[in-house]
Formats: C-alpha cells, structure tokens, sequence
C-alpha cells in the first residue's frame, strides 16, 4: 500500500523538484519500510523461539553494540527483547508444505500449536495444492505378495535419466483380499483396493502417505452375490472422485446387466457413509469397466445396441449422468480398442490395438464440459518400435497407457497395460520420429499409477 | 561494460558493494533500487553474516543476459548441487536466519532451499522430542492427549 502510493507521487510530480522536496519524506520512507518489514516479522508464532535469541546475544558481544548506538534509536533494535518470536505463521506453513505427509502425521504432537495447523482444512488444500503443483510427478507402486501388498511412492525426476526414486512410507496392507488387487485410480492421494475376480471381498480405502486406510462395508450389489452365491459376475471397477464443491468424497460403482442392455449404478458417500442405489441411470447402452475421474466428474465409455461409442459422465455433485460424444471415441469397434486416462484433471483418449503395426495416438479432451468433445492431437507412438521389452511382450495387448507428461507436454511417461516396464520418451511435434529415454522396469505383476501424496482421509 | 553496482548495509553497519543483478533477485531490493537509486539501502535485520551468505547466493544464481548464458551459467543439475552443499555447510540457527532473510528481501528461489533443509531437517527426527529441542518449542500437551491423538493415527511404531 504504502509502496503504491510513493509510485504514484513519483510519477505525477517533476521528478528534481520532487526528489529535492521530499528528501526527508525518503528518509521517513525508508524507516517505515524497514519498520514495516520488521513488523512483519514479528507476526505471531510462538512456536520456534528460542536459539536465535542465543546467537543474537552471541552476536553482540562484538561490534554490532557499538555501531547500532550511532543509529538512530528505532523499535527495530527490539529485535533483541526476550519475548521476540521467530518465525511468523507463514514461514511455518512453507517450511511444513515441504514435510513428507507422513512426518506431519507423526509430528502433530509437538505442540497444540502444530496440531491445529497440520489438522486445518486450510493447511491439508494447501499442502495438496503445493504437492500437485510444484512436484514433479510421483507414482504410487503397489506389488502383491503372498503376505500383504505393499505400496511405495516414486518420483520422477525428468532431468536424470534413470528417472525414479523410492520415497516417503513403504506401506504394507494385509487385505482380506487374495490375489489379483486392483486399484482405482487415485483421487487427492487416496486409492480404492478391491479385488478384480471375487466381487464379495471389502474395498479398502486409503492413504499411503499417512499409512492408514479404511474398510468400507459392502455394497448392496456386494451382498446379494453373496447371498445368490453368485461369485462369477464380470465386476467393473468402482469409480473413486470428490464433489467438487462440497469436497465430499463417493465411490461410484456402475454395474453392467449385459442381457438387457441395463445399468444399475450404487453410490457410496462418504460423509454418509453409507451405500444406496441410484434412480436415473440410463438404459440401452453398457459402459466399459474402468472409469475415470477428472474435475469432480467420473467418466465412463458406453456402447448401445448399434454398437455406436459416447461417453457418459457422471457429474458427482449433482449425481446426474450426461452423454457426450467425441469423434476419435465414436471410431471405436470394441471397448478395447480406445482408452480413456485421466493425468492432472485433463481427460486423454488413445486407440489401442492400432491395425497393421499402425500408430497409437493420444489425444487430449479440450472440453470436458461441452457436449461434444473437441480432442488435440498431442503425440503418436508406434507401439512395436519403443523398446526391445516392449517388443518382445505377446501380441495380446499391445498398447501402451500414458502415465505422466511433463509441464510443458514435451517428455511423457507410457507403459504397456497391466506391465509396468516404462520408458519415457520425448515426443515431437509431428507425431514422428521420436526419441526415447530410459526405461525402468519393475516386476509385471505390480500395479503402477499416477499419484500425489496428501494429507486427506476420508473418515 | 561497466556493471551498475549497489550498497546494502547490515544491521552492523556494514557495507556491501553488490552488482544491482546480483542484487535485483530480491524483489525488495529491485523495488528499492528503483525508487531510491544512488544510495545505501539499510537491512537493519539482518547481520553481516547473513547477507553475506544471501550475497553468495544470488551470486550463484545471477542469470547473464549477455550471450545466451552458456559460458558462466550453470547447468540446472549443477545448480541443485550447489544449493544442497550451501545449505549444508550453514548451521540450524543461522539457516533460520537465511530463511528469515529470504522471506524478508522476497527471494523465492532461497526461501525455497532453506525452507526444504529445514523441512529435511525436522523428518529426520526420530521423535517429536527431538524436534522439540532442536527447536525450542514447548510441550503444551498433557500425556493423555498425546496418547489419545497417537491411538486416533493408529501408524505403526
């Protein structure tokens, strides 16, 4: 404020007769700056006091006496007074935005002081915020044992070739599930566990970072397989996403009556905590298995009898279902034949299974809320050139799914379907002639997906 | 060729002649340079010591204007490395101290840095005593309610 207003006297008087007239108005100026500054600093946190106060009164014993004695006598010189705090609230903030999520859930019993920060709504947006915004892209990487499942956070550093660290809690569940976990994709750091061949076991929600998570009861289409002894349905997977605007978190779980051509839909809200059935679903149409969220909308591929391909969104806020329609969705023959991904709350298609050796192209969504979905070209990848590990894989599924790009969309990050052996690669702009990175592999059977760690948990 | 050079003082009273690239990172000192140029700017929080670590700093990170950068400016990789080491060599209290200055003088790039070792420095606390001595904070929770939060984050000891 007081910066604006010295802008603007400089600027509406003649700048000699000005500087010479305000001469001591500059000296007043300067004061109030360093005051204001100093005042700033002063603003309340009674948190980390304490060793500066030591060096200031180590420091002193020199020079510094004798020469701030010639000053003029200014509140600033408190600086040395006892009850000077430290660190004012803000730098608090920025130095815990930098903590692992876990340390923090560690270290709220520090002081009340700490716990009510690390706890406010506003610190837990802030430091998901800071972790989606300013670092690079992490991955949560979940491997299977006979034992338990382990879920480890990576991180991607762009600018090294051998591109991922281990980093932040190795989290090990013990599910009540057997084999073959599946994971939805992740929503604010949290992820849904479920199982892909035995409908009738639990999903479990949770937060790796802060190494906890929750069993949800089950569903009501849960319990009348149980009760029907009917264990063989083709599950899809449950829809994971938060209400835009009231921030509660729901589990969506589309089912398919292939027979009639019916969907049946259930919502598990968390705040509810509870699952119910929902009225307007639409009709004449199947949805594929795996949605995806963006933007506080889960977004599904759906087939109708002609076999003509749209999609339908879900709209978590009003619960209302919504069609839309993309020309690269509608050329699909198959449900495997095109993909849908989210990455940074950006919808992406890709065609898989490109016919003769053909190219696998990605396009990203321009307009998610329109009807019809504009989609850019963004890059192509013929998917037998990549990697000796990639050509080497059985021809049963040979695309490849996009896991991270970089900000400025010139480095991306693939790996094949349900094989976590990665490469990532520099596309050009022509879609052509591209030049790969490294690889990194890890075991095939292991789960791999784009995540930030958080603070949320959904209780 | 001649650089336009600039005067901070410490709160000793200390001058330092710097090069107003140099010292233009602090959007501060870059508000200042402009409104008051050709004289002395007073940093009367800050000691020698510190500004001449915040100094050395932007001197680091100065970027050339002239001839694209690519003789004296380093590679991004190198810089990170810098960085690390020269908030290594610095002692807790006197990095709280940089930290301090960063935000003071608004110098992003440095109140990032010294904020990540600081953070680095709290993970690596065994147990919140530690971080409470390292920082002189006070336990104001009685040993139920520290019970009570441990049971309600249940993670494994």
């Amino acid at each position: 404020m007081v910066f604006q207003s010295w802008s603007w006297k400089k600027r509406s008087e003649d700048h000699d007769s000005w500087s010479k007239s305000c001469c001591n108005m500059r000296e007043e100026y300067l004061d109030t700056w360093s005051e204001s500054c100093y005042c700033n600093m002063r603003r309340e946190d009674a948190t980390l006091r304490g060793w500066r106060k030591k060096i200031r009164r180590d420091d002193d014993d020199d020079d510094g006496e004798s020469k701030r004695k010639e000053e003029t006598p200014s509140r600033h010189h408190r600086i040395d007074d006892d009850d000077l705090p430290l660190i004012n609230d803000d730098l608090l903030e920025e130095i815990m935005l930098r903590l692992p999520a876990k340390a923090l859930t560690r270290f709220q019993i520090v002081s009340k002081h700490w716990r009510r920060k690390i706890e406010s709504k506003y610190f837990k947006d802030l430091f998901m915020s800071h972790q989606k915004t300013t670092q690079e892209p992490k991955f949560l990487y979940l491997q299977e044992s006979f034992l338990d499942l382990t879920l480890t956070t990576l991180r991607l550093d762009w600018s090294s070739t051998s591109c991922l660290d281990e980093e932040g809690p190795v989290y090990h569940i013990e599910p009540e599930i057997d084999q073959l976990t599946r994971v939805s994709g992740s929503c604010d750091g949290l992820v849904c566990i479920f199982n892909e061949l035995s409908l009738t076991s639990p999903i479990i929600v949770t937060n790796p970072a802060m190494v906890r998570s929750l069993t949800l009861p089950l569903s009501l289409f849960q319990r009348h397989c149980l009760e029907e002894c009917n264990k063989n349905v083709t599950p899809h997977f449950p829809g994971f996403g938060k209400d835009d605007v009231t921030g509660t978190y729901k589990l969506v779980w589309l089912h398919n009556n292939v027979s009639n051509y019916t969907l049946s839909c259930e919502v598990f809200d968390f705040e509810v905590k509870e699952w119910r059935y929902l009225a307007n679903t639409p009709s004449g149409v199947r949805a594929n298995e795996e949605p995806v969220f963006a933007k506080g909308w889960l977004y599904w591929i759906i087939a109708d009898r002609s076999n003509k391909y749209n999609i339908l969104g879900y709209d978590i806020h009003t619960e209302m279902f919504r069609v839309f329609t993309n020309t690269i969705v509608s050329k699909a023959c198959d449900f495997n034949t095109i993909t849908m991904c989210s990455l940074s709350d950006r919808i992406w298609v890709t065609n898989n299974m490109p016919k003769g050796g053909g190219m696998q192209h990605f396009w990203r969504i321009k307009n998610a809320m329109d009807s019809v979905w504009e989609s850019e070209k963004l890059f192509s990848i013929d998917p037998n050139s990549i990697s000796p590990g990639f050509k080497n894989v059985s021809k049963v599924e040979p695309f490849i799914t996009l896991k991270a790009t970089s900000k400025d969309d010139k480095k991306v990050l693939v790996s094949r379907l349900h094989l976590s052996n990665l490469v990532h690669l520099l596309p050009s702009p022509t879609g052509h002639g591209l030049v790969f990175g490294s690889a990194f592999s890890v075991p095939t059977d292991s789960i791999f997906i784009p995540y930030f760690q958080s603070l949320q948990f959904p209780l | 060729m001649s650089k336009k050079m600039i005067v901070l003082k410490s709160s000793e009273g200390v001058s330092f002649v710097v090069e107003e690239a140099v010292a233009r990172q602090s959007k501060i000192i870059s508000f200042l340079v402009e409104e008051f140029p050709d004289r002395e700017l007073p940093l009367t929080n800050m000691t020698s010591e510190i500004l001449r670590k915040t100094i050395e700093y932007c001197k680091k990170h100065v970027v050339e204007d002239d001839g694209g950068g690519d003789s004296s400016s380093s590679s991004s990789g190198d810089l990170k490395e810098w960085d690390v080491k020269f908030v290594a060599e610095i002692d807790q209290p006197r990095l709280m101290d940089l930290l301090m200055a960063a935000n003071y003088l608004d110098i992003p790039s440095l109140l990032d840095v010294t904020c990540q070792k600081v953070a680095d420095t709290i993970a690596a606390c065994n147990d919140e005593k530690e971080i409470r001595a390292t920082f002189n904070i006070e336990n104001d929770f009685t040993e139920e309610e520290v019970e009570a939060i441990r049971m309600e984050n249940q993670y494994p000891i």
